[in-house]
């Protein structure tokens, strides 16, 4: 490996420039919502809507049409992704008292964050409808104040709710992963292509110190990125370190184990590098999609959440996000540590008998 | 039926990788059976709508007023009542251990504030690692603590004998769902996995391409041959193309067969266009293969080039107007952002060519002058 200093630059640029662009990049904060407006009322009060989305950090006025058949070209486009339709009675009902409509367009395609938008919109118009009726009460000469619930919210561990704050800790682990197993599994498949593992098997190595001297580079490289990425993660994004940084990376040693038995096994079913990426690619993103990492596991299918448990990731992510943000330790997390240590003892040994029946 | 001379040598270079491939059946049968297997996996799996979120109540008022609060939110589809909590130490130990989203406090006074037409408060102690649950989860609670308030109102209101109109809100927001009305994930997810998961493979195949040939020594021979360097490239690309397209029609009848997803729009049009995804995609892979020295570089610069950017920066699973504006011009560089646009428009919106012509046009660009970078990248090695 020594040979090749390029990978060697790699192996510590490359985790730094994932993170970079999932850092950035991954993020479900819904922003910058193109917003079109139909304004057939054309009045004062219809206006001050048009200044609210202007002016709100969400929406963008994306500008303003003449009917429908524009702004539903606007939406089909993708243009924009709502649209508001003003009509022409809107001040005349105001004055008189009864409620005015307004008629919210949103693209569907992207259900999430059309949830989420449509969400802050109805937040929005519901905030400026609120000052209207104590507006149209005081004139009535009605005082109404009467019951109502009022909710006080008090986020823990995350209070600005940064989805950067959520995502890190996972890619944290993810890079961690896919590193680790990527490599392992290529170099010895590199090995075999070219026809090199069979002279270092003349040698009086033993397979095991073959086995350790394949995969203890790689799991050095593994730990420095965790550091490199820790410390990018805290001062860099500014991602809450609470927990215990000593827990954190021996965790990550384990979680190491287990990939680089992953990545063994990979490369005993390999005959080529391009069949261990697949392979890596194959084990890697369904880890990614079920572990918890986007969506919560508990919002799965029964027999979808069930297959969960056999992802060692799963584990981890809860591990990196509980000494992150929660800043828990041990006595709440030894389920998981005791989970992980099996899996990686485990599936390392698995990869290392494997390893050792394919070479005689 | 004669071929000119640059076709027949491109189709021979065509055959050669073909060959090649067809000594690796498993790879063949994994890009393949890949991209349908993620997308079953993630059809069933993934369920970006949340509901049934768990959560606790301490409700230190116990009047008839705060069960019937807590009730709405027990009977709402959204929440489910996980514990009802006895000792305040509890709390601690449900959101730190992840038992539940939020814990909800309801304060001695709820009640009598309520009888008395006084606005109660209610504390919420919400879990925020996960961000998005827990927007999601404030912005449900924020709708039923307003139907719960407007309900209050109106029955207050009524009895004071005042007239419905005072009741009434000021605005009818009435709001219209377009392109896909039950807001189901499936159908925004399906032809988002087309588009990155096929070409991401491809791409990732091609990688090993040229480097293959210099670590193997069989690359003077292929320089030495009157085949140009444009007629190379194009070859070599021909028969991943084509499995490229098999894999993007699998998936597209997969996706109709068992999630009942399907283009509304024209599905011709579609195709069309994805044969200049698939090219454009293709030629990253094969830029890097002429590049890079080692396979093993290769293979990881083609996954950071290819794999990153297009499941992170295209818009896949996060929207590029949320993104800092640098990415999101990086974002207009890669083809898959374009194409998801394209093919997201075409299954859910049913829009024409005339709507994307600007985002085609975009492709047609990057494809071309990918192309024209992988034959001068290979044209240099050559020397």
């Amino acid at each position: 490996m020594r040979r090749n200093p390029v990978l060697i630059r790699m192996l510590i640029i490359a985790p730094i420039f994932q993170l970079i662009m999932f850092g950035y990049a991954a993020t479900t904060d819904v922003r910058n919502v193109p917003v079109v407006i139909c304004d057939q009322s054309r009045s004062a009060e219809s206006r001050v809507i048009a200044d609210k989305i202007r002016v709100s950090p969400y929406f963008i006025l994306a500008g303003h049409v003449e009917d429908f058949r524009q702004l539903k070209r606007e939406l089909d486009a993708g243009r924009a992704q709502m649209a508001l339709h003003i009509p022409l009675d809107f001040a005349k009902s105001l004055r008189r008292g009864r409620p005015a409509s307004i008629a919210v367009y949103v693209d569907g395609s992207d259900s999430v964050s059309a949830t989420v938008a449509a969400g802050y919109m109805a937040g929005l118009l519901e905030h400026y409808g609120a000052a209207l009726k104590l507006e149209q009460l005081k004139r009535a000469g009605v005082r109404l104040s009467g019951p109502r619930v009022e909710s006080v919210p008090r986020v823990w561990y995350n209070p600005e709710l940064r989805s950067m704050n959520f995502m890190i800790p996972g890619v944290f682990g993810l890079i961690i992963f896919a590193i680790t197993m990527v490599w392992t599994g290529q170099s010895i498949v590199r090995e075999r292509e070219l026809g090199t593992l069979e002279q270092l098997l003349v040698t009086p190595v033993r397979p095991l110190e073959l086995l350790l001297g394949k995969s203890l580079p790689y799991a050095v490289a593994g730990l420095l990125d965790a550091g490199v990425i820790v410390l990018l993660a805290r001062f860099w994004f500014g991602v809450p370190l609470h927990g215990s940084v000593a827990l954190l990376f021996a965790l990550a040693a384990v979680f190491i184990l287990t990939s680089l038995g992953l990545g063994l096994l990979v490369s005993t079913v390999s005959q080529t590098q391009q069949q261990a990426l697949l392979a890596t690619f194959f084990l890697v993103m369904p880890s990614v999609l079920l572990s918890g990492f986007f969506f919560p596991v508990e919002n799965m299918p029964w027999i979808i959440e069930q297959a969960s448990y056999l992802i060692p990731f799963r584990y981890f992510l809860e591990v990196t996000r509980g000494i992150f943000l929660k800043g828990v330790g041990l006595s709440v997390l030894w389920p998981q540590v005791v989970t992980l240590t099996a899996f990686g003892v485990a599936l390392f040994a698995a990869g290392a008998l494997s390893f050792r029946k394919r070479l005689q | 039926m004669s071929y000119p001379d640059w076709v027949r040598r491109m189709l021979a270079v065509a055959r050669a990788e073909w060959a090649h491939n067809r000594r690796d059946p498993r790879s063949l049968a994994v890009v393949i059976a890949l991209p349908v297997f993620l997308l079953l996996l993630y059809g069933y799996g993934i369920n970006l709508d949340l509901r049934d979120l768990k959560f606790a109540v301490q409700d230190l008022d116990r009047t008839e007023q705060s069960a019937d609060f807590v009730n709405r939110l027990v009977r709402s589809e959204y929440f489910e009542l996980a514990r009802t909590i006895e000792d305040t130490r509890e709390i601690n130990s449900l959101i730190e251990g992840g038992a539940v989203r939020f814990v909800l406090v309801l304060p001695p006074d709820f009640g009598d504030d309520l009888a008395a037409g006084r606005p109660a408060q209610v504390q919420v102690l919400l879990d925020g690692a996960d961000s998005t649950s827990a927007s999601i989860a404030l912005g449900y609670l924020g709708a039923l603590v307003g139907e719960h308030s407007m309900q209050l109102t109106r029955r207050w209101a009524t009895r004071r004998g005042l007239p419905a109109s005072a009741v009434q809100p000021a605005l009818k927001i009435e709001p219209r769902v377009l392109y896909n009305p039950e807001l189901r994930s499936v159908n925004f997810i399906v032809p988002g996995l087309i588009a990155v998961i096929v070409t991401l493979l491809a791409a990732l195949l091609t990688s090993g391409c040229i480097v293959r040939e210099r670590e193997s020594g069989s690359f003077e021979a292929l320089a030495a041959s009157p085949i140009t360097p444009v007629e190379i490239v194009l070859g070599k690309s021909l028969p991943y193309a084509a499995i490229s397209f098999v894999d993007i029609v699998l998936c597209m009848v997969v996706g109709w067969l068992l999630f009942g997803v399907a283009p509304v729009g024209d599905k011709l049009t579609l195709l069309g266009i994805s044969v200049i995804y698939i090219i454009a995609s293709l030629n990253i892979g094969l830029l890097v293969s002429s590049l890079a020295r080692s396979h093993q570089v290769a293979t990881l610069v083609a996954f950071l080039l290819t794999v990153l950017p297009g499941l992170l920066v295209s818009g896949f699973a996060f929207p590029v107007r949320s993104m800092p504006v640098v990415l999101q011009v990086i974002a207009q560089m890669i083809p898959a952002t374009h194409f998801l646009v394209i093919i997201r428009g075409i299954y859910l919106k049913g829009a024409g060519i005339a709507v994307f012509a600007p985002r085609v046009a975009a492709l047609v660009v990057i494809a071309l002058l990918l192309i024209l970078l992988t034959a001068k990248a290979f044209r240099r090695t050559l020397e």
